[in-house]
């Protein structure tokens, strides 16, 4: 069976109540997973894509895997080491692949965090508050252009035209502060276009994911791009790095992009048809509680309870989770606890990072008719090159040495084989 | 061994290793019969650094080991069988983060190791690697830890004293005592005797499974001519796997994930990883990991017993307890994997090489051996992918703990695995339980096993296998469940339940079956985080103070 549409992520309802919003939504991801096909045919063949549109293709019989990541940013721990990764992790930096350089969160797993502090004592940590929602559809909530889709491909080009008082309505909700104005998440200059860095969801506030890889789009595309193939040195590609060094579909030292890309691909090699299972978005997967301790008496630890509080989504798709002690929860010394108060395996909590590092996400996976297809494998279109000990993928003609190059065995002993770190999604203007 | 001009490449990532300054139990293992940890408690701070020179020549470095295996070998293949009389009995020293803050030159440089971990000590992270809390107050809570629960009975060293005979090693244990009495610097609160099983469980542990198959390769070689690798390389040396693997399944690892001073392994690929912080004193040593970890037998296999007759009764199968035990361990008693045959046991794939050629996520091919060794090629019954775990259950034992080829929910997949991997150097403790009721041995006896580990980093390593992968059951692999032979759920609420499924055929349908167990097969009741320090900073860190 086909499905109707394409929800809203998480089940959220905000759409409900604007005219034609979640068909246009629907229409919005169904033409976005239409153009990650046609990608895909360039490489496989015209009607050759093991990637479906639900709503146009039947599953039958689907069964459905989520594929799972740590929600810590990888790429800073692998760099910095892991003391220094969270430090970073908790800072809003300039995004400098953006006009106007605006700060940003540098958080790239599709997990995203800010940290309030208690406003009477600023060293201590208040609350954490996680996302994941895609900026698509705060867009389709902002209606008008948007700087994630070409020229007619935005949400409202297909209907889903948002409502700007709803939109700020959320942001005063979630972020419990009345006094925000619409104007402040638009661009100044461009009242028209929504600003995902605007103030509310970065150094005053979190709504949505924005660091500029943390997109549905990319979702999509990277789910897209794992079902080809791939092949170097005469052997099939079934390795995870060398997979995405070789399709080139994300940042290789991430959790989240090798991940999905090898498990998707591996589904592939097995003649799955596959897409993501509605309705499509990023979801918090799991915390792990365990080893997180409060201050008990005499000078003990005693095991805190679990204060991971899902605000948004439906219970097996949350997408907005706050993690604060509940009022009145007092220590022994008789005062509010704190986040900092309490302690991760022996060690007080100081950055958000420490609970991020706790945190499972999710994408779906829905896979059906096995063995219905035998594509062969392609040639890689990207390598993996390592500049100053980090590894990215770049272009094949790319004046460097290949890291996986084809014919050197590697950790599997199928011998071996053997990536252009696009970001997914395509800033177009941000038309300031 | 030959090494062709293309693998001479590889002897460039084989470093030298001071063998001389390492101690034994950490890279060959002292792999004795008899093993006793003794647990000792600083009484006075010059005095005990004044016995440790003392006793700094009883310690046994790696070059011994290495020299006492060659020797055996070479008797071994003189008398075509294992040396009735050639014994030894060895000593190591380690020392926990409080030990070495009482004890060095400058008790602050403790706080150079990067390693959480170790300086929190084990209380500490216990409930974070799934241990009952001391709230609950059960016997798997620190509290009531034998040794090591507490800062009070946390030893400030610990002495791992290893004989292959019972009898030598009384001795020594005699000569420790008489010396650790008369000294009065340092006090023995603890002694924890630990012996092979007897008989046909020689080399298992108390569930009956054979135990320590699965060991990571080392890259290095001996400083000393003539420079032999210090992990044996069984594969042809023509074969490309030669770079990458000691032996079919034993990957060869870079020595710095087990001791300090030496290049780490890279996580994404072969290459070298980021060096791991440390005073300078640390080089050449590791840090140890001990688990006192009380295995309820009985429980273990009424669980299989039922819950295998139930499953066949369901489906129509024959499904034996043992079967069903081999699926949660992923071997079979004898050691054969069970990937390479599901359905009963094999004692030709219990033998070496066999029993370690599988992975996972691809098919195994023929590996070449090294002809010089006279070992029968290993060609039947290679493992087929199992990516679904069909015949080994993601939720099996081996699999969690080393997924091998597969990837995992960690970037860099089986690279990354490499990073992960522990040397292990247990030994059960106890009396085996019969499997009838002939035996006066009581169930409620303790019995179980003395793990203990080396690596460089206890929070990327033997924390990261229990909390990440053991415990979680989303990890390695999505849809893994827990292990449920050496797994624990900790989490608030959740009563220490685990879950997991396995998989049949039944009349070519592929059945699922949940398994779910309330309570541990495996219960921690001591242990602790310890540092094993080179004999040269033995020697200088240590130092009586004039």
């Amino acid at each position: 069976m086909t499905i109707e549409e394409f929800s809203p992520p998480g089940g959220c309802t905000d759409f409900d109540n604007i005219p034609s919003q979640r068909k246009g939504w629907s229409k919005y991801i169904s033409a976005t997973i239409d153009r990650a096909i046609k990608e895909v045919e360039k490489d496989v063949g015209s009607g050759k894509s093991q990637f479906y549109n639900e709503t146009k293709v039947d599953s039958d019989s689907p069964e459905d895997e989520p594929i799972i990541w740590d929600g810590f940013p990888h790429v800073l721990t692998r760099r910095y080491g892991r003391a220094e990764a969270l430090r970073l992790a908790d800072q809003l930096v300039p995004e400098t692949r953006v006009m106007g350089s605006p700060l940003s969160r540098v958080q790239d797993e599709y997990c995203e965090w800010r940290v309030t502090p208690v406003p009477t004592a600023p060293d201590k940590i208040l609350k954490v508050t996680f996302t994941c929602e895609g900026p698509e559809y705060w867009q389709a909530l902002a209606g008008g252009p948007s700087i994630y889709d070409e020229e007619g491909q935005s949400p409202s080009d297909f209907g889903a035209t948002g409502d700007s008082d709803l939109l700020v309505q959320l942001y005063r909700e979630l972020l419990g502060d009345q006094t925000i104005q619409k104007k402040e998440l638009f661009y100044e200059n461009n009242p028209t276009v929504y600003n995902p860095w605007n103030v509310w969801n970065t150094s005053k506030g979190i709504v949505h994911l924005q660091q500029i890889n943390n997109t549905l789009g990319a979702e999509i595309n990277i789910g897209a791009q794992a079902t080809v193939r791939r092949i170097k040195g005469g052997a099939e590609i079934t390795e995870v790095t060398r997979l995405i060094c070789c399709g080139g579909f994300g940042v290789v030292e991430r959790s989240s992009d090798p991940r999905m890309g090898i498990d998707i691909n591996t589904r592939a090699r097995q003649g799955f048809a596959l897409t993501l299972r509605n309705p499509i978005g990023i979801y918090f997967a799991s915390f792990n509680n365990d080893g997180i301790t409060k201050p008990g008496p005499n000078n003990t630890q005693v095991p805190a309870g679990n204060y991971w509080t899902r605000v948004r989504g439906a219970e097996e798709m949350p997408v907005r989770v706050v993690y604060e002690i509940p009022v009145g929860e007092l220590g022994p010394d008789g005062k509010q606890l704190t986040v900092s108060d309490l302690q991760i395996a022996g060690a007080s909590i100081q950055f958000g990072g420490q609970l991020a590092e706790r945190v499972k996400m999710k994408f779906v996976a829905r896979r059906c008719r096995e063995k219905s297809f035998n594509n062969s494998p392609k040639d890689c279109i990207s390598k993996c090159c390592s500049r100053n000990g980090v590894l990215n993928a770049v272009e094949l003609t790319e004046n460097c040495a290949d890291v996986f190059p084809a014919g050197i065995s590697g950790v599997s002993p199928m011998g071996d084989v053997t990536a252009r770190v696009q970001p997914p999604f395509r800033l177009v203007s941000t038309r300031r | 061994m030959n090494i062709t001009t293309d693998s001479d490449t590889a002897l460039l990532e084989e470093p030298f290793v001071n063998l001389g300054n390492i101690q034994g139990n950490i890279i060959h293992g002292f792999n004795k019969s008899h093993q006793v940890l003794l647990g000792l408690k600083v009484v006075s701070r010059d005095g005990a650094r004044e016995w440790i020179q003392c006793i700094h020549n009883q310690i046994t470095p790696a070059s011994e080991v290495h020299i006492f295996r060659k020797l055996r070998q070479v008797m071994i293949r003189r008398l075509g069988q294992e040396p009735k009389h050639l014994s030894v009995s060895w000593v190591n020293i380690a020392f926990s983060a409080q030990g070495l803050r009482k004890l060095i030159e400058r008790p602050d440089e403790v706080d150079e190791f990067e390693d959480e971990a170790f300086k929190l000590g084990m209380p500490a992270r216990s409930s974070s690697i799934g241990d009952p809390s001391n709230d609950e107050n059960v016997t798997g809570s620190p509290r009531n830890w034998k040794v090591g629960g507490e800062a009070t009975n946390i030893p400030d060293i610990l002495l791992i004293l290893a004989s292959d005979r019972a009898d030598i090693l009384e001795e020594e244990v005699k000569w420790w005592k008489n010396n650790i009495n008369s000294n009065m610097s340092v006090d023995l609160f603890y002694e924890e005797p630990g012996a092979d099983l007897p008989d046909k469980l020689q080399g298992h542990e108390h569930f009956g499974f054979k135990d320590g198959i699965s060991q990571p390769g080392i890259r290095g070689r001996g400083r000393e001519p003539p420079h032999e690798f210090i992990t044996q390389r069984l594969i042809d040396s023509n074969d490309p796997l030669v770079r990458s693997f000691a032996a079919p399944g034993q990957p060869l690892i870079r020595l710095g994930q087990f001791v300090f001073g030496y290049d780490t392994q890279d996580s994404f690929t072969d290459g070298i990883g980021r060096p791991r912080s440390a005073p300078k004193w640390a080089t050449d040593g590791s840090f140890l990991v001990y688990r006192r970890l009380k295995q309820e037998v009985e429980q273990f296999w009424d669980f299989m017993r039922t819950k295998a007759a139930v499953i066949s009764s369901r489906h129509g199968v024959d499904i034996r307890a043992e079967q069903l035990a081999a699926m949660l361990v992923g071997r079979w008693p004898s050691g054969a994997p069970i990937l390479r045959t599901p359905f009963q046991d094999n004692a030709i794939l219990a033998g070496p090489v066999r029993n370690n050629h599988f992975q996972f996520n691809n098919p195994s091919r023929v590996i070449p051996i090294n002809e010089n060794l006279n070992m029968p090629p290993d060609v039947e019954n290679l493992a087929a992918a199992d990516f679904d775990g069909h015949f080994c259950p993601r939720a099996s034992h081996i699999r969690k703990v080393n997924p091998r080829d597969l990837s995992t929910e960690q970037p860099g997949g089986a690279n990354d695995t490499l990073t992960r991997r522990i040397l292990r150097r247990g030994i059960p403790f106890g009396n085996v339980l019969a499997k009838d009721n002939t035996s006066s041995i009581s169930t409620s006896e303790d019995r179980g096993l003395l793990f203990l580990c080396y690596q460089t980093s206890i929070d990327d390593q033997f924390e990261f296998l229990s909390r990440n992968w053991m415990n979680q059951e989303e990890a390695p692999e999505g849809n893994a469940g827990s292990d449920l032979i050496v797994g624990q759920n900790g989490s608030l609420g959740e009563n220490r339940v685990r879950t997991c499924s396995v998989t049949f055929k039944v009349n070519g349908n592929i059945v699922k079956e949940t398994l779910e167990i309330q309570g541990d097969w495996v219960v921690p009741t001591g242990g602790g985080y310890f540092f094993s320090p080179s004999l040269s900073a033995l020697s200088e860190q240590f130092k009586k103070t004039n």
